[in-house]
């Protein structure tokens, strides 16, 4: 596991949802590449593949693509206590 | 912060843009004087012209003539400033004008600085026969075609002629965006066909011929395919895929 992070999102009405996501470590598809596989049950319950041309770049964008999916469904993370958070960001190697 | 302009990827013939962003810079730098309309029109299409219309723009105002603009960058935010004074200057111009002024309104948020005596009070001649001419165009224009230029950060003008040069279809697709119809938005499915079964086998074919960097960039541009798709871009109009750059 690369992330495992955990969160609410806060809707516009003032409610808050548990938010949980996990992008797994790189693996090896024999037939397609490199891939991360995310779990974000907020956003949908199928998990998504990212594929890369190497572990580094399946890495990199597995974190562009979540971040972009959580900013076009406009989500708002905040903490137990309310304030905003957003996803960490990539540490590199 | 009013931003009339906004891109969402860069402009850069060294990526993959996105043909909304490709318009839109066209339209803006149009607007602005550094683009000249070919015989076939405005298209989504990048090309020579407009990376020339963005270096024209970056050696006329002074910043780094790459002809790149980035989202929020120095090029995107002086041109955003440009098209802010040029509109608050049209504000100025259409006060008397009272057919167009509803409409025009419509373009900006409410509150906007329209009285901001540094940059909306003096306009030139040519200024003031410019803004005059769109707020002209403005009360001719069809109510979609104010809602496609609210919607897409464009001119008024620039959305009437886009609109125009639409095939029937077209027409159809975006006044079904326009009005929220979500009934061409990809499924699920869809996009994790073309994501699986196209673009990452199209990627990994040209790892043999072209070499892991443009490999890289396939992969890059295949993502974000992805990511627009499962936001509901129709598959046909997602942007290229990076098959070519090295």
């Amino acid at each position: 596991m690369i992330l495992d992070f955990k969160a609410m999102v806060k809707g516009g009405d003032g409610s808050v949802v548990p938010f949980s996501l996990q992008i797994r470590a790189p693996r090896y598809d024999e037939n397609r590449g490199y891939c991360c596989e995310i779990a974000c049950p907020y956003l949908t319950d199928k998990n998504f593949l990212i594929f890369g041309v190497d572990e580094k770049q399946a890495r990199e964008l597995s974190y562009a693509f979540i971040g972009q999916r959580l900013a076009d469904e406009n989500v708002l993370l905040v903490d137990e206590e309310g304030h905003d958070v957003s996803v960490p960001n990539l540490v590199d190697d | 912060m009013f931003d009339p302009f906004a891109l969402a990827r860069p402009i850069d013939r060294d990526t993959t843009m996105d043909e909304e962003d490709v318009f839109k810079a066209k339209s803006a730098l149009k607007s602005l004087g550094h683009f000249k309309t070919p015989k076939h029109g405005l298209t989504r299409f990048p090309d020579e012209q407009m990376i020339d219309g963005v270096k024209s723009f970056q050696r006329a105002r002074g910043l780094r003539e790459d002809g790149v603009m980035n989202p929020g960058g120095p090029t995107h935010t002086r041109i955003n400033q440009d098209l802010r004074r040029k509109q608050v200057g049209s504000s100025a111009a259409s006060q008397g004008e009272r057919r167009g002024a509803g409409l025009l309104s419509t373009m900006r948020p409410s509150g906007q600085d329209q009285s901001n005596p540094s940059v909306g009070s003096n306009p030139s001649r040519t200024e003031r026969h410019t803004e005059r001419k769109e707020t002209q165009t403005a009360v001719a224009a069809p109510p979609i075609v104010i809602k496609i230029a609210q919607m897409m950060g464009m001119t008024i003008a620039a959305a009437w002629a886009w609109w125009k040069g639409m095939s029937g279809a077209d027409r159809a697709r975006m006044r079904a965006r326009v009005n929220g119809d979500k009934s061409d938005r990809p499924s699920r499915e869809d996009c994790d066909d073309n994501y699986f079964n196209v673009d990452i086998p199209t990627c990994n074919a040209i790892s043999r011929k072209r070499g892991k960097q443009a490999t890289a960039r396939c992969f890059a541009s295949a993502n974000a395919r992805y990511g627009a798709c499962l936001s509901g871009v129709p598959v046909d109009r997602l942007p290229p895929l990076d098959v070519w750059n090295n």
